[in-house]
């Protein structure tokens, strides 16, 4: 499936949000950047010299990596295997898509630089997975704990790397959202880490979701310097739709402006209001 | 073996290839990486599920930004992401002693979309702002910071609840 003419990125194509991707291969001169960009999602390589240089991404190429809408897509690379890796997903399939840095490479070679190109690119190997949540898994907006614990996201482990907003719902539930994912904590939940933590918090005043389908974090700041995690199980809870309170106790002092949770290593990096940066390893 | 495939279906493995993780993949790496990784989320696992946890070690800069801190993000050991906003939004990155406009790049228009991602070279960000159609690229390599930082082994001597390293 090619890309329509009128959906093919052009100058202005960076009117879409950044995939949450961006990578640079092991030759040093080329960058790989994954852009959703409007309705349909588009695998973006950037060349050019790079190290210490700003550079404009007006050296563009998308490759059809027959992506369907209602796709969402993350990427790795791998120096190891000197592979691309593009997951992609709908809300019933996961797909892997792998290149070799090596088909990459004779993209550019072949292709005149500075002008956009439209490219076929076969994948070397695809593994398809099929959600188990049973039955459908929800639409982004339907999220609540509850269907995230089912693991039916389980395979989106890539971070959207925009700013996450919070808003507070009518019913009392707080609803955090970080591009186009969206995340309902239900109250009767944060009231249950109300109590744990002993303080008065409802309404976290910082926060962050950790990587998706493994868990999420909330962090709280108060004004009597108490913060806390918030952390869930993805599948450990399967189906409970219970969250647990997790309190930091020590090293998060007051005044936090913004926070970054590892979930793979547990190192929570938080910065407060005076400018200060915090590393903080959990275990 | 069975109990790593176990607990990857629950916690993000600290492994240093990227998913999806595979018993194939696993099975490929390095039993001392194996080990390392297991041990690292098992301990995770059993932290959250306390009601509280008390943090091993808190590393503190205190090298002080003078803007405010809009967003941050752990890179390494060694590193970290920010983004600040005065009269521009900057961004910068951070180590210990390392003075940040060595490492620095601003822009005038709010950042809509940003994206930072490392390897061992160095830092590379794409940054899209509200009043540009373009984006940018920057690679900011590791070498050119001659940053001090405490040697991160000592994370696995004894148990301490805080440790703040002055710079």
């Amino acid at each position: 499936m090619h890309l329509p003419i009128a959906a093919r990125p052009s100058a202005n194509f960076l009117e879409g949000h950044i995939a949450g991707c961006v990578y640079r291969l092991p030759d040093r001169s080329i960058h790989v950047v994954v852009i959703e960009w409007r309705c349909c999602k588009t695998l973006v390589i950037d060349t050019g010299s790079s190290v210490r240089t700003v550079i404009s991404l007006t050296q563009v190429w998308a490759f059809d990596a027959r992506l369907q809408a209602e796709t969402r897509i993350s990427a790795r690379t791998n120096a190891i295997t000197q592979e691309l890796w593009l997951h992609t997903e709908t809300r019933t399939v996961g797909r892997t898509w792998i290149y070799s840095y090596s088909q990459l490479q004779s993209v550019f070679d072949n292709t005149k630089k500075g002008e956009l190109e439209h490219i076929r690119l076969e994948p070397q190997k695809t593994y398809k997975s099929i959600y188990q949540g049973g039955g459908m898994p929800p639409a982004p907006h339907q999220f609540t704990t509850r269907t995230l614990w089912n693991g039916s996201r389980a395979a989106f482990t890539h971070k959207p790397a925009w700013a996450t907003t919070l808003s507070r719902l009518s019913d009392g539930d707080t609803k955090l959202k970080e591009g186009n994912f969206e995340l309902t904590i239900r109250r009767d939940v944060l009231l249950r880490g109300h109590r744990m933590a002993a303080n008065t918090i409802i309404q976290p005043d910082v926060y962050s979701i950790g990587p998706f389908g493994k868990s999420m974090a909330v962090i709280m700041d108060d004004d009597d310097g108490v913060a806390s995690v918030w952390l869930a199980d993805v599948q450990g809870r399967r189906g409970e739709g219970t969250g647990r309170m997790v309190r930091v106790d020590g090293g998060v002092e007051w005044g936090i402006k913004c926070m970054n949770f590892d979930d793979a290593r547990g190192i929570l990096t938080i910065a407060n209001r005076e400018g200060m940066i915090h590393h903080i390893y959990l275990v | 073996m069975a109990a790593l495939l176990d607990l990857s279906h629950r916690r993000p493995i600290p492994f240093a290839f990227p998913g999806p993780y595979t018993k194939e993949r696993i099975l490929s790496r390095p039993i001392e990486e194996l080990r390392n990784a297991f041990i690292h989320a098992y301990k995770l696992e059993r932290a959250f599920l306390q009601s509280s946890i008390t943090p091993r070690i808190v590393i503190q800069h205190t090298d002080l930004l003078v803007e405010e801190v809009r967003w941050v993000t752990y890179i390494n050991d060694r590193y970290c992401m920010t983004m600040t906003q005065a009269d521009v939004y900057s961004c910068f990155v951070l180590c210990g002693t390392g003075h940040p406009s060595e490492l620095s790049w601003s822009f005038r228009d709010r950042p809509n979309c940003w994206h930072f991602d490392h390897d061992a070279d160095g830092v590379t960000a794409i940054i899209t702002t509200n009043g540009s159609q373009q984006s940018v690229v920057r690679f900011v390599e590791f070498q050119r910071a001659h940053f001090q930082f405490p040697d991160t082994q000592s994370r696995s001597s004894e148990y301490s609840t805080r440790h703040q390293t002055p710079y």
